[in-house]
């Protein structure tokens, strides 16, 4: 900048009345919020045929794959799941049960006596070709998934090693008969959560390893890697995606019209071919790719949008979006619960040690004020229900405890935990271990006296309620003379650096992670993978023999209560500390109505745009 | 001039060498095993190692580097870890709109500075002047989301004239077609620079005033508006090409920053999302491309000066 | 962020204390030091008068609109904003400063070393800065902050890690010119050895540029550090500096939680406008143009 002479006093005058007008403009008051959005509209008007709706997807959720199988390597998120190629069972929107009968391709499965031999029966489905859908097109589709994963037990986020789809051997019977051969039986409702993951693709149009070549025999382990090679080649090409006839072939509602690559937006028109539920009487669903929740409103209140959701940090703008035509119902998503992930191997001050006391848990679970953050401004701001529970709220495998939590806030019971355990609670201070030992009212195994607790806690940078809560546990612990030290980090450093499974090296960076929400599949909540001491989803290395048990059962035993006693277990034992759950808000216009399940259905981000129409 | 320009080239390919090499070990520092990113958290450490093995990531990173090279020279960019997608692509989809959006802001600029700062030379320690430059020194003081996030506050949440977000289509050419999503984005970016362009022309225009063809035309009974408009405008041209050149880097943090605050989809918001997502072959190929253009930019500020002193070389 | 690349010319120094005194001519400087005193006082003694937690989370008093108690209201912490600003202040004048001195003190040993050894050492270190100037600035330093975590040291080096280039240069020019001065020819002429005239002669004419260069240096690192906060890249609880309380009020800003932004804006602009002035006005007090 040039210089300025001396003289000129009045330009810094200036300039600070210049600031001082800048900084009066704005503002506004704030709105109280009312909680008016709990009850979901019901279903109205006389359907009208025709229109386009728009669909918001997830923010940041940027589609750029086809094929419903993306390898690792690829990191796709594939476009419009569920809608171009239905798995064999649908899963239900409510998130009461496993399985929505009516949207499924096949009837329920009936076993026999010792569980190992699943019989089928493919219901009356057609791909947009004409030709029946098949138990071959589910052999198929069984075939490329196993492909899938002799190139990588990565290649398939639900896989444990020596699981479905390890020892599962599938075969056609007759053309709507498929036969599933296990050589382990799995708890029914466990082997039906798995069948909603199995998306059926087409077996006489794709089984090919070249364009124009010849159909190969999938059932060849060598063919099917070829067949799932070039396919997964063509899912590369992301200009192709509406113009390749291979991806034209499909069993559900919709086919692909056009995608735009640049954003991940993509539009979907109806398969005319389609004969499940619904009577389809959109012309067009476009989908359109967010980069941010923020834009996502702005969307909404310039009228641009159709359908979509909201996270609760939305809460103040329902009143916008209801005069702005819209419809706005909002509750915790099924099967979803937020915690404070533990790593239970970071021996960082001696981590380890301390976490593992059940009493050092509970003692940190009582200062999570759940009501508190609920009620708070800064945090859900009215817009969230308590949970303390892996099957979050409203699950139909419910612990055993119901509302009552083994565990509320109480600082004070807290601070008694921790004092009838040896320690020396110093508030705002440090909290030392002043009776090492093993006996009773001794701070526990590996805890030296003098023991402080001090730890890392990795907060995801995005959406805002996550860090405000993080902070807000971290203010409590303080009070108890413990150290939180907060380090935030996008959710995809957090991915690709915390756990356990996958990155033993960066086990000390990390004592607690909170990256949002986890959810579990909401008919049957099981948390295999994720808590068993060989889950390949256990972050934090928990490890608990009983819940192992537990587990066992829900998995692989006949008592379909199993999961309710792996939940309360799981509840009581704190393998992570339970946060309360934010709603998530479903937005649409009032112009557009449907059965109210299928708007439910959008807290799972299942969308079943066939059942919606636009009426006057 | 041609041997001036050829000497020139030669250093700006040496340079970029350098930079490739910085930006590569870098990246290499903060990111060395591309494996576990790409695969993700369900993948075994053996599947990792085994992934790093194929791709030559064990390998020493001098010689990864010699083979990033080389791929370079057939103009290959690589493929985004995480958007099923080749960089060069990636980022020839979203330079169009980037370019557009930072050349709205410039002309904006510039048509507002030129004029502002030939009237500050005229009306030298005038009010005029002296208001001026009172606000060139605040803006030049605020950071360019602080003054967004005000235009937002005041033109889209207080009154709402403008929309929050810029236009998510993704039409280079949104400028024109939507210029009232556009408004926001792009006068923040002009007015973060007004301040820089009209303080440099007021001083290039100082100088010019003293110059002997300005007083010869004075003389001649010229009238001010002719002089003004065919001197000093016209002599203006080859100071803000050296300018504006130099200010490469500036004008692509800017660029980042209002494509943030206003969810504008280009080059920057493609930088800042692949920052949190960790594909580092765009963050490569991006901060390469950031210095490529700081290169061109100098380069061509260099031959801005080396015409402008070759015009004064012949005046004389 | 390195705008002053714009205005990068050399000046020949004079001794800096007769340079203090030239700057009691300069009222607009004048007034620049004076705000900046305010501010540091505000930020540091202002706690003392105005006394806030700002460590304990109160969830029922978060996001309060300026009231009794709460001047300017309280943040999404239920912080006192007053309170924060001047907490957040402290970070971000720190860092400022240690940036400051990280990037002067590399580019004055960098820049005299190239000056003083000439020829191709002089050549192929001014190229380094070169190739390290034609990387876009913000980018280098995003790539680093999102590896490490943000605190007051991390953040300072690597702003100050980055920023060294034009003070490397500027350096370099002065002891350029000032090698062929008389004083020095004269010194030299009379048998006085290398590192007698570099420590009596050389450093403490280079002193000036060093100082103003200080000066413009604070002030760009405040802006970065805004800047890294305001994309998320900032310091976290128990600390935060001005651009992360401003990301905060980004977060909110369809709330309508105005107090989250403009009090914190108004700090940085403040700050960095004082900055800018008693820059310039002790550039203008250290010496005259080139001419």
């Amino acid at each position: 900048m040039t210089h300025v002479s001396g003289r000129q006093l009045s330009a810094a005058l200036a300039a600070i009345a210049v600031l001082a007008t800048a900084c009066t403009g704005g503002g506004g008051s704030t709105k109280d919020v009312a909680g008016s959005y709990a009850t979901p509209p019901k279903q109205t008007g006389t359907p009208k045929d025709g229109g386009t709706a728009t669909v918001a997807l997830t923010p940041g959720l940027s589609p750029n794959y086809i094929y419903p199988y993306p390898p690792a390597s690829a990191n796709g998120t594939v476009i419009a799941r569920g809608l171009m190629w239905r798995s064999l069972y649908r899963p239900s929107g409510a998130g009461d049960q496993i399985i929505d009968a009516e949207l499924s391709l096949a009837e329920q499965p009936s076993y026999s006596p010792d569980r190992k031999t699943v019989t089928i029966r493919m219901r009356d489905y057609t791909w947009s070709n004409g030709t029946p859908v098949t138990a071959d097109d589910v052999v198929f589709s069984f075939a490329l998934l196993k492909a899938a994963l002799a190139e990588s037990p990565a290649n398939w986020s639900f896989y444990t090693p020596g699981q479905f789809p390890d020892g599962v051997s599938a075969e056609a019977t007759a053309p709507d008969t498929l036969t599933l051969r296990l050589e382990t039986a799995y708890n029914p409702s466990y082997l039906l959560s798995m069948l909603t993951l199995l998306y059926v693709m087409p077996s006489k149009e794709w089984n090919i390893a070249r364009p124009g070549g010849p159909h190969l025999d999938y059932t060849q382990p060598k063919h099917a890697k070829a067949i799932y090679k070039y396919l997964t080649k063509e899912s590369e090409s992301q200009s192709t995606f509406a113009s390749n006839p291979l991806w034209q072939v499909v069993n559900g509602p919709y086919r692909l019209k056009s995608f735009d690559s640049t954003t991940g937006s993509f539009s979907l028109v109806p398969n005319e071919s389609y004969k499940g539920p619904g009577d389809s009487r959109l012309d067009q669903i476009d989908f359109k790719a967010f980069t941010s929740a923020a834009a996502v409103l702005n969307q909404f209140k310039a009228g641009n949008l159709t359908v979509g959701t909201l996270d609760s940090s939305f809460i103040t703008q329902i009143g916008a979006l209801k005069a702005k035509g819209y419809n706005v119902y909002g509750a915790p998503a099924p099967a979803r619960f937020d915690s404070l992930t533990i790593n239970f191997k970071n021996t960082a001050g001696n981590f380890d040690k301390i976490i593992a006391q059940a009493y050092v848990r509970q003692a940190l679970q009582r200062l999570i004020d759940q009501q508190g953050y609920i009620a708070s401004r800064g945090i859900y701001n009215g817009a969230g229900s308590p949970n303390y529970s892996t099957a979050g709220n409203g699950s139909p495998y419910p612990p055993a405890f119901g509302d009552k939590a083994p565990f509320p806030y109480d600082p004070a019971a807290a601070e008694k935990l921790l004092t009838d355990n040896g320690w020396k609670v110093v508030p705002n201070g440090s909290t030392t271990c002043e009776r090492p030992g093993t006996g009773p009212g001794e701070c526990g195994a590996g805890i030296p006296r003098g023991q402080t607790i001090s730890f890392t806690l990795a907060s995801a940078n995005t959406p805002a309620y996550v860090g405000a809560r993080d902070v807000a546990f971290a203010s409590a612990a303080k009070k108890l003379g413990i150290d939180v030290k907060i380090v935030t980090k996008a959710l995809n450093y957090m991915y690709a650096n915390y756990g356990n499974t996958f990155a033993p090296a960066t086990t000390n960076e990390w004592a607690m992670q909170d990256f949002g929400p986890l959810y579990l599949a909401a008919g049957y909540p099981s948390s295999n993978t994720v808590f068993n001491t060989e889950g390949s989803f256990n972050l934090g290395s928990y490890h608990n023999a009983e819940v192992d048990k537990s587990i066992d059962a829900s998995t692989f035993g006949a008592d379909a209560k199993a999961l309710s006693t792996e939940v309360t277990r799981l509840a009581e034992d704190l393998p992570v500390l339970f946060l309360p759950t934010p709603h998530t808000l479903v937005v649409w216009k009032d112009t557009l109505s449907g059965p109210q399940s299928s708007f439910n259905a959008l807290l799972s981000f299942l969308y079943t745009p066939e059942l919606w129409y636009f009426h006057d | 001039m041609t041997w001036y320009v050829a000497r020139r080239l030669v250093i700006s390919f040496l340079v970029l060498l350098g930079i490739s090499a910085v930006v590569f070990f870098l990246l290499h520092l903060v990111s060395d095993s591309p494996g576990r990113v790409v695969l993700g958290q369900r993948a075994s450490p053996e599947a990792v190692a085994d992934f790093n093995r194929q791709h030559g990531f064990d390998r020493p990173v001098v010689a990864q580097y010699v083979s990033y090279l080389g791929r370079l020279a057939q103009g290959d960019l690589g493929r985004s870890y995480k958007l099923n997608e080749d960089v060069g692509t990636l980022l020839w989809q979203n330079a169009g709109r980037s370019a557009m959006l930072s050349l709205a802001g410039l002309v904006l600029a510039l048509v507002i500075a030129v004029p502002l700062g030939v009237l500050q030379a005229v009306r030298r320690n005038r009010v005029v002047d002296r208001v001026a430059t009172a606000v060139s020194y605040v803006l030049y003081a605020t950071p360019s989301f602080l003054l967004g996030l005000m235009l937002i506050a005041v033109f889209s949440q207080s009154l709402p004239v403008f929309p929050a977000e810029a236009s998510q289509s993704h039409s280079p050419w949104v400028v024109f077609t939507d210029p009232r999503a556009m408004a926001l984005p792009v006068i923040t970016l002009a007015v973060t620079s007004v301040a820089v362009f009209a303080q440099y022309q007021r001083s290039s225009a100082l100088d010019q005033l003293g110059q002997d063809y300005i007083r010869v035309a004075r003389a001649k009974g010229l009238p001010e508006r002719l002089i003004l408009t065919r001197h000093l405008l016209r002599n203006a041209c080859l100071p803000l090409i050296t300018l504006v050149g130099t200010l490469v880097p500036t004008l692509l943090a800017g660029n980042l920053i209002v494509e943030s605050l206003f969810n504008y989809p280009g080059l920057g918001l493609l930088f800042l999302n692949s920052l949190h997502r960790e594909d580092y072959p765009v963050l490569l190929a991006y901060t390469l491309m950031g210095g490529v253009l700081t290169v061109a930019g100098n380069f061509v500020a260099d031959l801005a000066v080396a015409a402008a002193d070759r015009r004064i070389e012949l005046s004389k | 962020m390195t705008s002053h690349a714009v205005d990068a010319e050399i000046t020949t120094a004079r001794n800096p204390v007769s340079a203090l005194r030239r700057l009691r001519r300069h009222p607009l400087g004048l007034a620049g030091g004076l705000l900046l005193l305010l501010i540091a006082g505000f930020c540091f003694l202002g706690p003392l008068l105005h006394p806030t937690n700002q460590t304990d989370v109160d969830l029922l008093n978060a996001a309060l609109p300026p009231g009794p108690g709460h001047p300017l209201g309280t943040d999404t912490n239920g912080f006192d904003v007053l309170g924060r600003l001047m907490a957040g202040g402290q970070v971000s004048l720190q860092i400022g400063l240690l940036a400051a001195l990280f990037a002067t003190t590399i580019g004055t040993v960098y820049g005299a070393v190239a000056g003083l050894a000439g020829g191709v050492v002089d050549g192929f270190l001014m190229r380094l800065v070169d190739v390290m100037l034609s990387i876009p600035f913000l980018f280098f330093v995003l790539i680093l902050s999102a590896r490490f975590h943000a605190n007051t040291l991390s953040l300072s080096l690597v702003i100050g890690g980055f920023s060294w280039l034009l003070s490397a240069r500027l350096v370099r020019g002065e002891v350029l010119t000032l090698r062929v001065r008389e004083f020095v020819l004269a010194a030299r002429v009379m048998g006085a050895s290398r590192r007698r005239i570099i420590l009596t002669h050389l450093i403490p004419n280079a002193l000036g540029v060093i100082i103003v260069n200080i000066t413009f240096q604070v002030a760009d690192a405040i802006l970065v550090v805004a800047a890294l906060g305001f994309l998320g890249f900032g310091t976290t609880y128990p600390t935060a500096d001005w651009g992360s309380q401003l990301a905060s009020g980004v977060t909110y800003i369809s709330a309508d939680y105005w107090w989250l932004i403009y009090p914190v804006g108004g700090c940085i602009v403040l700050t960095v406008l004082a900055l800018n002035l008693l820059a310039d006005a002790l550039r203008d007090a250290v010496g005259r143009r080139a001419d």
